[in-house]
């Protein structure tokens, strides 16, 4: 079949099930049911004997006491970044006890994930689904086919409504958790190994048959303030040496590009903004946390100051930037889902304005209305972008996996104005191509690609276009700015492919929006 | 032209970007940015890109080695083709500035080019440069502007660089002679911390100059605001 | 044009290219060029073509050209194997 933006796939894939196409952004509302959850309750303590007790000394008790088997999904939040040691670590142990075909439904994987590699090899892993994962080892197995069943990409709002939908089921949650006291509290902004809020891992403290904290940090009952996750939903209190190395985790400080064209980029971005009209009491933003995105956020807070506006929040990962426009009064509060430095995590910790919200409350299509349909701005990156606005931050030109869709195409359909901003060239490759090697985010949510060589407003924004008429800035158009590259890099070879379907890149609702074949 | 941006013409991504940053002109460094066994290729390098690349948006101006060197006459030979709007001529004395017009003729007249097109700008480096400034110009038609070279002359006259003080007499008599010539002063490249930029600029502007070398893009948007 | 040694010209960074030319034992002239897969699978064929023609039209009748590449835009490439020629020729 094909989906509404042309894109071709089998109607059902092996590995993956029915698929239900891509229809268009807005078209999957209404009425959605919850699935329910299994839980075992929890007697007082003084009817409680030691076995039974939450706490547990090794991985071999927590999965005895599970009886853990071929076949289950376990899921794991990526708060804890490049320096996450639980996913490791508990795959490890599976692979040691024999287990076969399991699904590992991380919300992030990165370059420290390089031992799952010999698990896919070896058939304990076969399946793999997140929401983000860094060009490395893992990128380049699924790439290569080297997993049984195709990789599934979901949106961080789109996997929340995968688990609550029931389209993807938990079996067992490991929740690597900072702070943690032997009855299940848990604090992410606290202990050795803190890295701020955790939250992609609610779907799964909801929904999961099991759930299992963490941690190298235990503490006395009750652990500090504040709680994210409440004892209620834990099963299993796992210690370990350490769940994380604080050098991977959060860097020191953000900081916005030294690069004078990255923040010429920024600039126009902010300019753009202020003449289009979104910089005015009330407004909210969300940047990426990449340099140049980044700083766009710096280049707003100077038009804020300069006009006197106050706006009412900031949302997404948070980095020291945000923390420092809510200190400084000019915005009213942060929604943040993850906390990309040491400064937000602090301020996570301490700050109430400075708000945790769930991958749900983030991007969820499917529940009562996500914090990204309250977003005014958004700023965003890609690597390839069309000449319909369709924009991929899944593979590299080559079909190469190198990224995954992120909160991109919740925030991009829930944002007022969604802006991309990029290099036109990187190396000798035009990022804006005549059509994108994988959709991750379709054309009809992306409101304005801001290069270096111009600026390109998705035609069907007829209103920016008439507001910005008359613009001293470097107005063009897309398939112009595709024109200038190709003069300079030549037009590229088409890349091949195989038939063999390695990746399913689900939309925000669910539906298929493309696939991601094996390169020849 | 308020900035001029001076680049390594050696590095092709540098090349690539350098109509970017907002400078009103670009300065092609083949001499002090480019070690002595590169020579070769940087000129190759610049005379494809400006081939290649659409500079239209900048004045392009390219800095040949010491004409005191061979390289000199290869420089203008190799670059020339490319249709560079400048020629610097470093270390400028009124013969270096007609040698440099004759190596010109020939250029043009090989590559069909209009006679007299590519001009010159002398680059004020010594003592003897700023005595002999008014003379450099009247040299050829071709010199449309001069550029100033502090670092240069102060090394030329064996003091070590401190303050804006220190140039006021090379820079009130290179700003005249070339405000009474009708053509433009270009300043020194600002080398101390960033902070310092605009009031070295505004101190050049005050004596006279048109516009300043930009040491990096960092530069230009304050040179910009300074000679506006 | 004659090759008497073997010479290199162009860099390692961002967007260049290193082209080493050595004097051939045919006729005709040979390329072989190493880089990044994402900018060789849909660039390598053109590449190749911009490096042969810049040797044949300098009258390079026999050589083998092993090339380097950084992301290099066409007119780096021509003036890199340029360079490397004019050098293994001097």
């Amino acid at each position: 079949m094909k989906n509404v933006l042309g894109r071709e796939f089998p109607d059902y894939i092996e590995g993956y099930g029915q698929v239900r196409p891509f229809t268009g952004a807005f078209n999957n509302y209404g009425e959605r049911a919850t699935v329910g959850t299994k839980r075992r309750s929890v007697k007082p303590a003084h009817q409680t004997p030691p076995a039974e007790e939450k706490l547990c000394r090794s991985i071999d008790e927590v999965f005895d006491r599970i009886g853990v088997r071929d076949g289950m999904t376990f899921g794991f939040h990526h708060h804890l970044r490049n320096g996450d040691y639980v996913v490791n670590l508990v795959m490890k142990a599976a692979a040691e006890r024999g287990l076969k075909d399991l699904h590992v439904a991380a919300t992030g994987i990165f370059g420290c994930h390089e031992p799952l590699v010999e698990y896919i090899k070896s058939g304990v892993i076969t399946q793999i689904s997140c929401s983000y994962i860094s060009p490395g080892p893992v990128a380049k197995a699924i790439t290569t086919g080297l997993l049984r069943k195709p990789a599934i990409f979901r949106s961080h709002g789109g996997r929340p409504r995968a688990i609550e939908s029931g389209d993807m089921h938990i079996d067992v949650a490991f929740a690597a958790s900072p702070t943690c006291d032997p009855y299940g509290n848990v604090n992410g902004t606290h202990g050795p190994s803190a890295c701020g809020v955790l939250s992609y891992i609610f779907p799964d403290t909801e929904y999961a048959d099991y759930v299992v904290a963490v941690t190298d940090n235990l503490v006395d009952y009750p652990a500090p303030p504040p709680i994210q996750i409440t004892q209620d939903k834990v099963d299993f209190v796992l210690v370990v040496d350490k769940i994380g190395d604080p050098a991977g985790i959060a860097s020191g400080t953000t900081r916005v590009t030294t690069d004078p064209i990255g923040l010429r980029i920024a600039e126009s971005a902010a300019a753009l903004l202020d003449e289009a009209g979104y910089i005015k009491d009330g407004m909210s933003l969300q940047t990426g946390a990449g340099g140049a995105s980044l700083a766009v956020a710096a280049f707003v807070r100077e038009r804020m100051l300069a006009k006197g506006v106050v706006g009412a929040f900031g949302a997404g990962g948070i980095t020291s930037y945000f923390v420092q426009m809510l200190k400084e009064g000019l915005l009213r509060a942060l929604f943040d889902v993850q906390c990309f430095d040491l400064d937000s995590v602090k301020s996570a910790g301490e700050n109430p304005a400075h708000m945790l919200m769930s991958g749900s409350l983030y991007g969820n299509p499917h529940s009562r209305g996500a914090v990204v349909n309250n977003l005014d701005i958004m700023i965003l990156g890609a690597t390839e972008i069309d000449l319909d606005f369709n924009v991929n931050v899944v593979t590299g030109s080559d079909g190469v996996v190198m990224g995954a869709s992120g909160g991109h195409n919740d925030c991009s359909a829930g944002s007022k104005i969604a802006i991309v901003v990029s290099n036109l060239l990187k190396g000798r490759l035009c990022m804006v191509r005549d059509r994108v090697t994988t959709v991750t985010s379709p054309g009809e949510t992306i409101d304005v690609l801001v290069t270096d060589r111009g600026i390109a407003i998705n035609p069907q924004r007829q209103d920016l276009l008439e507001k910005l008429q008359g613009s001293a800035l470097p107005l063009t158009d897309i398939k112009s700015l595709k024109e200038f590259g190709e003069n300079l890099t030549g037009k590229p070879d088409a890349i091949e492919f195989t038939d063999k379907i390695v990746a399913v890149v689900e939309y925000r609702d669910g539906t298929v929006i493309d696939v991601v074949r094996q390169p020849k | 032209m308020k900035s001029l941006m001076i680049v390594n013409a050696n590095n092709p991504k540098i090349l690539l970007d350098a109509v970017l940053y907002g400078a009103d002109g670009v300065l092609f460094d083949l001499a002090d940015s480019v070690a002595d066994t590169e020579k070769d290729a940087a000129r190759l390098l610049l005379v494809e890109a400006l081939r290649f690349l659409d500079y239209s948006a900048v004045e392009v101006v390219v800095r040949p080695n010491c004409p005191c060197q061979k390289d000199f006459e290869l420089d203008l030979l190799t670059v020339a083709p490319g249709k560079p709007c400048d020629f610097i001529v470093p270390m400028a004395k009124p013969e270096y500035v007609v040698r440099a017009a004759e190596i010109l003729d020939k250029a043009e007249a090989e590559n069909n080019l209009p006679a007299g097109e590519i001009r010159l700008i002398p680059s004020i480096d010594s003592a003897a440069g700023v005595e002999s400034v008014a003379a450099v110009i009247a040299a050829s038609p071709r010199v449309r502007a001069v550029m100033f070279d502090a670092k240069k002359f102060l090394a030329d006259l064996g003091a070590e660089a401190g303050g804006a003080e220190q140039l006021v007499y090379a820079r009130s008599k290179i700003a005249v002679a070339c405000h009474v010539a009708g053509v433009e002063s270009i300043d020194t490249p600002y080398v101390g911390k960033a902070d310092g930029l605009a009031a070295d600029a505004g101190a050049a502007k005050a004596l006279g100059f048109t516009g300043k070398v930009a040491a990096d893009g960092k530069q230009v948007k304050t040179i910009n605001a300074v000679f506006a | 044009m004659k090759l008497v040694r073997e010479a290199t010209a162009g860099a390692s960074d961002a967007g260049d290219i290193i082209v080493t030319v050595l004097p051939g034992s045919e006729p005709g002239v040979t390329v072989e060029l190493k880089g990044k897969s994402v900018v060789l699978k849909q660039f390598g064929t053109q590449m190749k073509a911009v490096i042969k023609k810049t040797a044949e039209d300098l009258g390079v009748e026999s050589a083998l050209i092993k090339a380097q590449d950084n992301a290099a835009l066409d007119f780096t490439i021509r003036a890199r194997t340029r360079c490397a020629i004019e050098r293994a020729a001097g």
